[in-house]
């Protein structure tokens, strides 16, 4: 018998590479997995059927040939595109849409002989902080089913929690890969912006976009992140960032024993729940006793970041959600003439929050607020990066808590957009300034006698994955 | 101020149709998040600091030079469009005869 709840990567690998189970016995368990759970927490669109994929890697291990992903069931975010699957983006508007190439991350994938188990659902075009924005149901906290699994990677992280599948991909723009796995109790690691290529990735605001790994623990999303991460032409800003990181294609960061890690007091105090705050203290409190430096720091215009996000995301928003217009691919609702056409197949097939999104954008990029808003939000931008790069010239890590406040209830902001978006106030700044973050299990809050995960946040400086890494698997075993 | 004459322009200029109700909430919406986000106009930047392009960092292009062949990607693009007529997208007619 193969137990879901306790694998990991390393140990798959070794049952297959053994052969104490073969690929498809693994596909098939977590197949049956998803089966048995998946009515419930609704995080798979779409299981894929893909026997090639699954005798390939077969034929790989057999030969010898493994490679760290090998055979390895992975579940897809329905806005990461693979060649032959449908690919939705969880939108009315790509519910027929069949991809016609491989992102980037799934060629690399494809490469490793990793098997894609299904697609995996999200708020429409990764906007939003709760799956309930999917044109096709909410996805539900496999911890507690009363509860949003967050979002927009919400059925990434529900996936890996509810054991039907071992890692994920998601995709994180202003947090949406490290919220979900907060609440769903797992580790989830938003890149260094322009680490990881974005093609094939649908665009939601194109200067925050990345796409990272969730998993059951600090090691599996390493080695997922170490296959997807690099260079490619088909996406110039992996080009850019490495330049930034050093010509070199792979990056050497040398890991510490013990790190300074800065904590942002004024910043994170406001508005965090009393039981988020007694589990974010004894994290500190822990990794203070194992050795490592705490120091309270301030990030100046810190709490600008929220703001800037929801003027400059809105933005990009509004400008890449234009190609969604009937013509070239996607659903598209007549009218009398061309116009008609685009207003009614927009508007009848787009969801609320994308609408909301668009409008938002179009007037902060209006002529007469345009400099007011979008140009202003880009400067305030640029202090903060400035703010944070002398920060790390200080600390090794920033600290944060994840969230404010574990899982909400299902329905609880759905009225109140504003609500829904502070609960980014921590996720956003790793966006804002293009570091990378992950999000660790640190606790339990609990709620009716359910356990309601809380997680850590880690943030490094720009291609210091390594540093998360590492620090985050000496707090694991804390 | 975001009145409903404004969201409808919005929705004008984004090709969107929106109900009289999607209008109202939608102004309610906007002004509320629109008066959250204007607190970055207390943030001194200096003048003349530039926008976008400044910041942005910079961009890194490749060679302009064709990297496949021509036409072997129309017949799946054009698959997917909903409607075609041969290897072209067809969208209703824009000028009529008398324009």
């Amino acid at each position: 018998m193969i137990n879901l709840e306790t694998l990991t990567i390393q140990e798959a690998r070794r049952m297959l590479d053994t052969k104490e189970v073969s690929v498809q016995d693994l596909l098939g368990a977590y197949v049956a997995k998803i089966e048995e759970r998946n009515a419930e927490v609704f995080a798979f669109l779409e299981v894929f059927t893909r026997p090639k994929d699954v005798a390939r890697a077969q034929k790989m291990i057999d030969e010898g040939k493994s490679q760290p992903l090998t055979g390895i069931p992975i579940a897809i975010k329905d806005n990461i595109v693979i060649e032959g699957e449908k690919a939705s983006a969880s939108s009315k508007i790509l519910e027929d849409y069949v991809a016609p190439y491989d992102a980037t991350v799934i060629t690399r994938l494809k490469a490793q002989g990793a098997i894609f188990i299904g697609r995996v659902n999200m708020d429409e075009f990764a906007q939003g902080g709760s799956t309930e924005n999917s044109a096709f149901g909410v996805t539900k906290n496999p911890c507690d089913t009363m509860r949003v699994s967050g979002g927009s990677s919400g059925g990434s992280a529900a996936a890996v929690a509810m054991h039907g599948a071992l890692v994920a991909l998601g995709s994180d723009t202003g947090g949406s890969i490290r919220q979900p796995a907060s609440f769903c109790g797992v580790v989830g690691l938003k890149p260094t912006y322009g680490s990881v290529s974005r093609h094939g990735l649908m665009a939601m605001a194109s200067s925050l976009d990345v796409i990272g790994p969730i998993a059951k623990n600090v090691a599996d999303t390493k080695i997922v992140f170490d296959i997807i991460k690099g260079v490619d032409p088909l996406d110039s800003t992996t080009s850019a960032s490495q330049a930034v990181a050093g010509s070199d294609a792979s990056i050497v960061v040398t890991t510490k024993e013990t790190y300074t890690i800065g904590v942002p007091r004024a910043f994170v105090e406001k508005g965090m729940d009393p039981e988020v705050k007694e589990i974010f203290e004894s994290s500190l409190a822990k990794l203070a006793a194992a050795g490592h430096t705490i120091v309270d720091i301030e990030i100046p215009l810190f709490e600008y970041t929220l703001p800037v996000y929801y003027i400059l995301m809105p933005a990009e928003v509004s400008s890449n959600m234009s190609r969604y217009d009937g013509v070239r691919y996607g659903g598209l609702i007549e009218g009398e003439d061309l116009q008609e056409d685009y207003k009614k197949t927009r508007g009848g097939l787009l969801g609320t929050e994308v609408k909301r999104r668009i409008l938002l954008g179009t007037y902060v990029l209006s002529s007469g607020y345009y400099d007011a808003y979008y140009n202003k939000a880009w400067q305030v931008r640029k202090k903060i990066t400035e703010n944070m790069t002398k920060v790390f010239e200080e600390v090794d890590l920033i600290a944060m808590p994840t969230t404010p406040s574990p899982a909400f209830l299902i329905g609880e902001k759905t009225n109140d957009p504003l609500a829904m978006y502070l609960e980014d106030i921590f996720t956003v700044g790793a966006n804002i300034t293009g570091v990378p973050a992950i999000s660790i299990p640190a606790g339990n809050a609990e709620s009716g006698g359910k356990p309601l995960s809380v997680g850590l946040q880690l943030i490094a400086p720009h291609h210091k994955e390594d540093w998360l890494f590492d620090c985050g698997q000496k707090f694991e075993i804390l | 101020m975001i009145t409903n004459e404004t969201v409808t322009h919005l929705a004008s200029l984004a090709h969107i149709s929106i109900t009289n109700e999607e209008t109202d909430s939608l102004k309610n919406d906007l002004e509320k998040i629109l008066a959250y986000v204007e607190d970055i106009n207390s943030v001194d930047t200096e003048i003349n600091q530039g926008g976008v392009s400044q910041v942005a960092g910079s961009n890194v292009v490749r060679e302009d030079e064709i990297t496949n062949d021509a036409g072997v990607y129309t017949e799946k693009l054009v698959a997917l469009a909903p409607q075609k007529e041969g290897d072209y997208f067809t969208v209703k007619k824009i000028l009529s005869h008398n324009d």
